[in-house]
């Protein structure tokens, strides 16, 4: 961490305070052992769990969540046309960015020759929504109606300023590959609520630009058990890879099949005794409720009407970010753990007043719909939602300004996520950037920070959760090294 | 006596009264506490973090708990943490005793609270003198006798002693060994990750002979198929894969070096040359293209094109990826954990790691990968032998044209005197000649710069600024808009051309780019050339890609500010530095070269190749506010003598020439038979030039000749550099003799030192563990303070030792291992030897885990017959759903024909979205080295083998081969469950698999639209008049039989 930063959160209270003060009620931060010396080093060496409900016991943080949905806005959404109004960048549009400001911090190698950097306010408009006022831009119309439920935090930073390690990074807690990802570290500490479903669900839109790409070590287990990695389920035929039967081959023919196959690995436990036999038997189990439990919960022709309206006209298509979105909240209903969206495209370092726009419409309705129907169902209260991406944008134009366009680079200093729900303080905004929208001047929250606080809402010491690897205990919010 | 009564002393005063949690344990505890055995494991897990090897920050309060010396210290309040045999002076036996939470040891709050038992285990190691041991893995092994054991009859090698020893002292008896088919099975799969097929079980069932199990290992360790099995190990420790990883995840071949390593594995190199070529091959003497290729280990890590990312901070973790990878494979240390700060449990300092690292560092390579597809440097060409023969001929041919260039200047000497005299020194040049360009910036016309020698052609820039010039108007650059001269300039790297250009440089400028003809910055591979300032001198790169494959030459003066100069660059088309001139002000510049390897084309080959452009580009540093005035691009190298002409305007054309020029114009302008031979020449090179264009590169190593300093990385940042260092190692693991060459062929030397405590253990341990599960050191990965104790030391000493004195055989390593009775025994698990034995970790039993990924897809093929055979080449695409590459804008094509069925260790390698059946069964992501895999069991696994359309049509084929052998539902059975499990079907498992058959017989029959899926399922056509319920109905008995542990567990 640099100084700058260090300089920053030694201003404030701890890293905790951004807990202390976003989340509801909590008193006095609860740091008893949540893990047994003796759980945690029957963990170590890559065993298997075969324990389906976590590796931790009863959480004694109350857990102020039992589910998380995290909408991934993949690329680094601009702040500066969604939900950070910066009325200075209006004023001293086309002017270069003051040194005072910049203070000669790092750029990316796509903007750091230009010769100018001139500073670009929102080409769309603002104004204060709900009775929280929060100011939020006219491209996300929806989300301005649902201002009340949440909670945004101004003053996100990162360490990563190019997409690969920062999206690695915001979903691993280490920017090189190799690590697990946050709903792979929730699935390890607290296991499944639901026996047919997995704890870990990944949606991917379909209807969104590939450009960043994603992979799928983002949602990887890296060196936990391969059980707890997350499981994307796709819009199609075949919702989870290799889930449907041979044409034509029922359920009821499939449950022939695998009772003989019981009857084989049974001989075969009699035959050699081993206990692993059994667990085997049990993996088959769980296969065969997902056949079933899987393509239930992705058909949703059961849906009403009103439904479908409030999620808006692309949730009707599946795959979309808006089915996808209404999917989750299916899932979240049926106690899924940690259902993961990405939606790509937000990468907008030229044309970003013409595709700006494309990327809010098609989400702003459905992420504001989920948090709404989740809220009327009464789920929001036990359900966290998450909005954010993985930086930010600068306040200056990559690229030429011209009357009608301009481009932002990426941002690592500050950015703006969203969450709401599960113990979350609705209605308020936390943390505070200058002027410029270039630098922190109130509570930040460093990535970590954004993890732990994630962790505890589900009722983990993010210091708590650890697994032995490499010779040494790794936890997601691991500092370096 | 004295001493007797300091002692004595001593220990009076160390009595103190133990509480009832400790006391308790007085009678379990361990005679002699041992401090490797039963100490340092506590020390190092809860206690080294705070007061460890890290000088820098694990030594709170001053105290390091991981030695004797500093253990006993005195400490900074005058205290001693351990004072041998007195527990009432030692403070660390009160800070572990103590119930304040203020003093306790270790804090509450680290999460490391120590249990009674291990309290008390600290205490009686203090109290018995608190004696220290160096780690034993960083000492030396040392081959002990065989020990004794009570059963002699049944070890059948060195092996057995060692683990007969332990059971007995166990009071347990080793396993019956297996029975024959089970172990054929089993080592089988062992040696060639294949299962055996019916005929080979057969066969081995009818030999009755005592050596019949040697002679089947014999034959199995001289298959092909063994050498595939032993790289599939080698390509997880290698991170292998197809691409490059991170973001722009392309294809990039580096199967030649897999290739490699499947022929070192069938010629049985010896381990230490194995190691030895991939770490260093091309520092051996006279080093040949396959020691060379083999040094592609260590570009096997992943590399970065990412837009925008800093050329340094990755390169400097491709060095780190290596320095790890060094310490895992070989080592078996986590070294990577020094990158920030020092070894938090291991004596492995920042500067150890750095120094490792230093060994490493010194390659020629780019920190972002290039854009455009070439190949990162440094590479060799992977010609074939046509194309080796080609070249060669070409060469040849280029030297005798030269030469033959030489010979006519000499025969036409009197020529050119003569003609020399005719023109009193001095021609006319005609500057019209060749000129492709002249742009002279006086006016726009309609927005456009014109070309005057082309008016179709034009040059454009956003919003364009014209100032006055040196001769009318010149162009303003903002440093940001590129100005675009259309399509000139556009040459090759074996074409001859010259540009001139005005200049006038700002004073607040000092670098900058004047012209250039490429895509960007050079940060993204720059490919063509470009004249920019640097540091106020210029340069000029002509590149294929940067920063290996180019020349690049810069100039020895400083450029004048705020005056308008001249800059002329020369090229003869030579394809070498030495062809390249640049003048300012007409006088020829003194160059330095810094590169000169250009050793492919400077085009990029594509429809939309970039022209000429000017004042910047993109993504790289403009020349902001610089003047730029009449630039002139001929297709021809001018004459030293003309280039002063173009300085003046309009354009004088005679001029008095040094003999030199004199010489140059004549015999490229005048004399026929010159011109005619550089016409030859022309055409030799451009045939060159395109034959290379199509010869795959591939990445090495190679040492830069101006050695790159290593240093120190703060914080582990690549923009952090510390104290300068030097290429060594951990002198805790072996001091680096004097003798040997500090570069990476002598670390190899090192490692293969027979004082190295670590190599030879870490090897053998491994393959200890891919026969066994779970190595003689359960952490493979790690020998250090963390990892484990191994089980016996002496047995992995043993084979250590009996391993390197085979000369580091490793197929005869392979063999002793398989042969010991130990590996024979039957691997049923008892009640009681579960009991006394529930991990085997005494090896009463024989091994059983779950196959590989690559096991389980390969035995599935290989029972249905579909398995390809060939060997080696490029990776192949075989069934994968849809879509999966879609979210990194990527289609996956399918493969199809024997492709489909080659082993999974050809299946292509995309690091971003790896093959996900792979995955699922536990294949690493191959991001880093990684030694030891997974075993787990989940649901997920459950459904590739129900529906992999790879199964499915496996278990088909299955069912038609069954069809073909037999007649009867019985016989069809017993061959579907033999080929897939190599065993017989009891008669409790017949049973259930005739009930399956038949019901679902009778189903397909009855309701055929059931089978269709069976039926279709892969590539694999069924001929129509076949009985097809009974191929659908054998297909689903052959899948059961596939999910079933008889054949997902090798037992």
């Amino acid at each position: 961490m640099n100084k700058e930063i260090q300089q920053l959160i030694a201003n404030n209270l701890s890293r905790r305070s951004f807990l202390q003060k976003a989340t509801l009620g909590i008193g006095a931060v609860a740091l008893g052992s949540l893990i047994s010396g003796q759980t945690r080093s029957s963990l170590s060496n890559g065993k298997t769990i075969i324990n389906p409900s976590g590796i931790l016991g009863a959480p004694d943080i109350p857990a102020r969540t039992k589910r998380v949905v995290y909408l991934f806005q993949s690329g680094g959404p601009s702040q500066f046309e969604t939900f950070e109004y910066k009325p200075l960048l209006e004023k001293m549009h086309g002017q270069d960015l003051p040194d005072s400001v910049r203070k000669g911090q790092r750029l990316t190698g796509m903007s750091a020759q230009q010769s100018a950097l001139p500073l670009v306010g929102s080409s769309f408009k603002f104004e204060q929504r709900g009775k929280s006022g929060a100011w939020i831009s006219e491209l996300m119309p929806y989300t301005g109606g649902v201002a009340d439920d949440l909670c945004f935090i101004k003053s996100m930073y990162t360490e990563q300023i190019n997409h690969d390690p920062a999206l690695t990074f915001m979903q691993t807690g280490n920017q090189l590959p190799g690590r697990p990802s946050m709903g792979s570290w929730i699935n390890y500490g607290l296991g499944s609520d639901n026996e047919n479903l997995p704890a870990f669900i990944v949606l991917v839109s379909n209807n969104a630009p590939q450009d960043q790409p994603l992979y799928a070590r983002l949602w990887g287990n890296g060196f936990l058990p391969s059980k707890y990695q997350g499981v994307q389920f796709r819009s199609g035929a075949d919702p989870v890879l290799y889930l449907t039967d041979p044409e034509g081959y029922k359920a009821v023919d499939r449950r022939e099949m695998l009772d003989a196959l019981k009857e084989l690995n049974q001989a075969q436990l009699e035959t050699f005794g081993d206990p692993e036999i059994n667990n085997r038997i049990s993996q088959y189990e769980m296969a065969f409720r997902m056949q079933a439990s899987v393509p239930e919960i992705t058909d949703m022709s059961g849906e009403p009407d009103w439904v479908f309206d409030m999620y808006g006209p692309d949730s009707r298509i599946p795959g979309t970010y808006a089915a996808n979105c209404l999917l989750a909240r299916r899932l979240l209903e049926k106690d899924v753990k940690f259902v993961q969206i990405y939606h790509q495209g937000w990468d907008q370092h030229g044309t970003l007043p013409a595709l700006l726009p494309k990327q809010c419409k098609a989400t702003d309705q459905a992420s504001a719909a989920l948090v709404k129907d989740l809220k009327q169902r009464g789920l929001l209260d036990d359900t966290l939602v998450v909005w954010g991406g993985e930086f930010g944008r600068t306040n200056y134009s990559q690229g030429k300004l011209t009357k009608t366009d301009y481009g932002r680079d990426h941002h690592p200093r500050c950015f703006t996520m969203w969450m709401a729900g599960g113990g979350i303080q609705p209605g308020l905004t936390f943390g505070e950037t200058d002027e410029f929208g270039y630098n922190i001047v109130k509570n930040p929250v460093h990535v970590h920070d954004f993890q732990a606080t994630l962790l505890y809402l589900m009722g983990i010491d993010h210091e708590k959760l650890s697994f032995d690897a490499e010779g040494r205990r790794y936890r997601h919010t691991d500092v370096a090294g | 006596m004295l001493l007797a009564i300091c002692i004595f002393i001593f220990i009076k005063a160390g009595t103190v009264k133990k509480p009832e949690a400790i006391t308790k344990f007085d009678k379990s505890l361990p005679a002699v506490i041992d401090y490797n055995l039963h100490v340092k494991p506590i020390l190092s897990d809860k206690c080294f973090l705070c007061h460890g090897p890290d000088k820098n920050h694990g030594q709170k309060a001053g105290l390091n708990l991981s030695n004797s010396d500093d253990a006993q210290a005195e400490l900074k309040d005058g205290q001693h943490a351990i004072v041998p045999g007195n527990l009432s002076k030692s403070e660390l036996y009160a800070r572990i005793i103590t119930s304040d939470q203020d003093l306790q040891m270790p804090t509450k709050a680290s999460n490391r609270v120590l249990t009674d038992y291990e309290r008390a285990v600290l205490t009686k190691w203090i109290e018995q003198g608190a004696v220290y041991k160096p780690h034993w893995a960083f000492t030396a092994p040392e081959k002990k006798n065989l020990p004794e054991v009570k059963d002699k009859a049944w070890p059948k090698n060195g092996i057995d002693y060692f683990v007969l020893n332990k059971l007995e002292e166990n009071n347990l008896k080793p396993s019956p060994e297996a029975d024959k088919e089970t172990l054929l099975r089993r080592v089988t799969l062992d040696l060639t990750g294949l299962p055996p097929t019916i005929e080979e079980t057969d066969a081995f069932l009818a030999d009755k002979s005592t050596d019949a199990y040697e002679k089947v290992v014999d034959k199995l360790l001289h298959t092909t198929q063994y050498a595939e099995k032993m790289t599939v190990d080698w390509l997880d420790v290698s991170r292998y894969a197809d691409t490059y990883g991170y973001t722009v995840d392309r294809y990039r071949p580096m199967w030649p070096w897999r290739d490699w390593v499947i022929k070192a594995f069938n010629e049985n190199m010896p381990f230490d040359k194995f190691v030895t070529w991939q770490l260093a091959g091309d520092l051996l003497p006279n080093a040949t293209r396959e020691q060379k290729l083999a040094t592609a280990f260590n570009r096997n890590h992943a590399q970065n094109a990412e837009g925008g990312i800093i050329n340094e901070e990755f390169r400097n973790e491709y060095v780190i990826d290596r320095t790890s990878t060094l310490g895992t494979a070989f080592l078996g240390l986590t070294v990577g954990c020094a990158r920030c700060h020092d070894h938090k449990f291991d004596p492995v300092s920042q500067k150890d790691f750095y120094s490792l690292y230093s060994f490493f560092d010194n390659v020629d390579e780019p920190g972002q990968i290039s854009f455009d597809n070439s190949t990162p440097g440094p590479t060799i060409l992977m010609t074939n032998a046509k194309q080796d023969s080609i070249i060669a001929y070409l060469t040849n041919k280029e030297k005798e044209k030269i030469n033959e260039e030489k010979a006519i200047v000499e025969k036409e000497k009197p020529d050119f005197e003569k003609w020399k005299q005719k023109n009193n020194n001095a021609i006319s040049f005609d500057l019209k000649k060749g000129l492709q360009a002249h742009y002279t910036f006086d006016k726009l016309l309609k927005d456009s710069f014109i070309n005057e020698t082309n008016p179709k052609i034009k040059g454009g820039v956003a919003d364009p600024v014209l100032v006055p010039g040196k001769f009318g108007n010149a162009f303003k650059s903002n440093g940001d808009d590129i100005l675009k001269l259309g399509k000139v300039g556009i040459f090759n790297r074996f074409q001859p051309f010259s540009i001139g250009v005005w200049i006038n440089i700002p004073k607040d400028i000092n670098k900058g780019i004047i012209f250039h003809k490429g895509d960007g910055d050079i940060t993204y591979g720059f490919r063509g050339y470009f004249l920019r300032l640097r540091d106020d001198k210029v340069e000029f790169l002509m590149a294929h890609t940067w920063p290996y494959n180019n020349i690049l030459k810069v100039t020895e003066q400083e450029l004048p500010k705020e005056k308008w100069i001249q800059l002329t660059l020369t090229y003869n088309g030579s394809g070498k530095a030495d062809g390249i001139k640049l003048f300012v002000d007409g006088k020829e510049a003194n160059m330095i070269t810094e590169k000169d390897n250009l050793f492919k084309d400077i085009l990029f080959d594509r429809k939309d190749e970039p022209g000429l452009q000017v004042g910047a580009d993109w993504r790289g540093t403009g020349f902001k506010n610089g003047l730029v005035d009449d630039i002139y691009v001929y297709d021809r190298e001018l004459n030293p003598s003309e280039v002063p002409l173009l300085i003046k305007s309009p354009l004088s054309e005679k001029s008095v020439m040094p003999d030199r020029d004199l010489q140059q114009y004549y015999f490229s302008t005048v004399s026929n038979s010159y011109q005619q031979k550089e016409k030859e020449l022309q055409e030799i090179r451009q045939q060159r030039n395109k034959l290379m264009e199509d010869i795959p590169e591939m990445m090495v190593m190679e040492e830069m000749k101006q050695k790159r300093q290593a240093h120190i990385l703060m914080r582990g940042a690549y923009d952090a550099p510390g104290a300068e260092v030097h290429p060594d190692v951990p002198s805790a693991v072996l001091p680096y003799p004097a003798n040997l060459r500090r570069d990476r062929l002598g670390l190899a030397q090192w490692l293969m030192n027979p004082k190295n405590p670590l190599t030879a253990r870490v090897i053998v341990n491994r393959y200890w563990q891919t026969y066994f599960g779970t190595g003689i050191q359960k952490t493979a990965d790690n020998f250090g303070n963390q990892g484990s104790v191994p089980a016996d030391l002496e047995l992995l000493d043993w084979l250590a030792i009996t391993f390197r004195e085979s000369r580091w055989d490793i197929r005869a390593m392979q063999k002793l291992i398989v042969l010991s009775a130990t590996y024979r025994q039957s691997s049923y698990a008892s009640p009681e030897s579960l009991a006394k034995d529930p991990d085997d970790a005494l090896l009463s039993r024989g091994p059983a885990f779950r196959l590989t990924a690559e096991m389980i897809r390969d035995g599935a093929l290989k029972a249905s017959g579909l398995l390809s055979d060939s060997v080696g080449g490029p990776s192949v695409k075989p069934y994968q759903p849809a879509g999966l590459w879609s979210v990194s804008s990527d289609a996956y094509k399918q493969d199809s024909g024997a492709n489909l069925y080659r082993r999974s260790m050809y299946t292509f390698w995309k690091r971003t979205n790896p093959p996900p059946s792979m995955g699922t069964f536990d294949a690493p992501l191959r991001a880093s080295c990684v030694v030891q895999r997974q075993k787990t069991s989940t649901p997920l696994q459950s459904l590739v083998l129900l529906n992999d359309p790879q199964f499915i049509e496996a278990a088909k084929v299955i069912s038609v081969n069954s069809l073909k052998k037999n007649n009867n539902v019985d016989d069809r059975i017993i061959y579907c469950y033999r080929s897939l499990t190599a065993r017989k079907p009891s008669a409790k498992e017949m049973n259930v698999l005739e009930k399956l058959y038949s019901s679902q017989y009778e189903k397909f029959k009855k309701e055929p639209n059931k089978m269709k899926g069976w039926l279709t399922a892969g590539q694999y056509k069924i001929e129509k008049e076949k009985d097809l319920p009974a191929i659908a109905a054998g297909a689903v008995v052959a899948s059961a039989i596939m999910n079933s542990d008889a054949f997902i567990t090798k037992r």
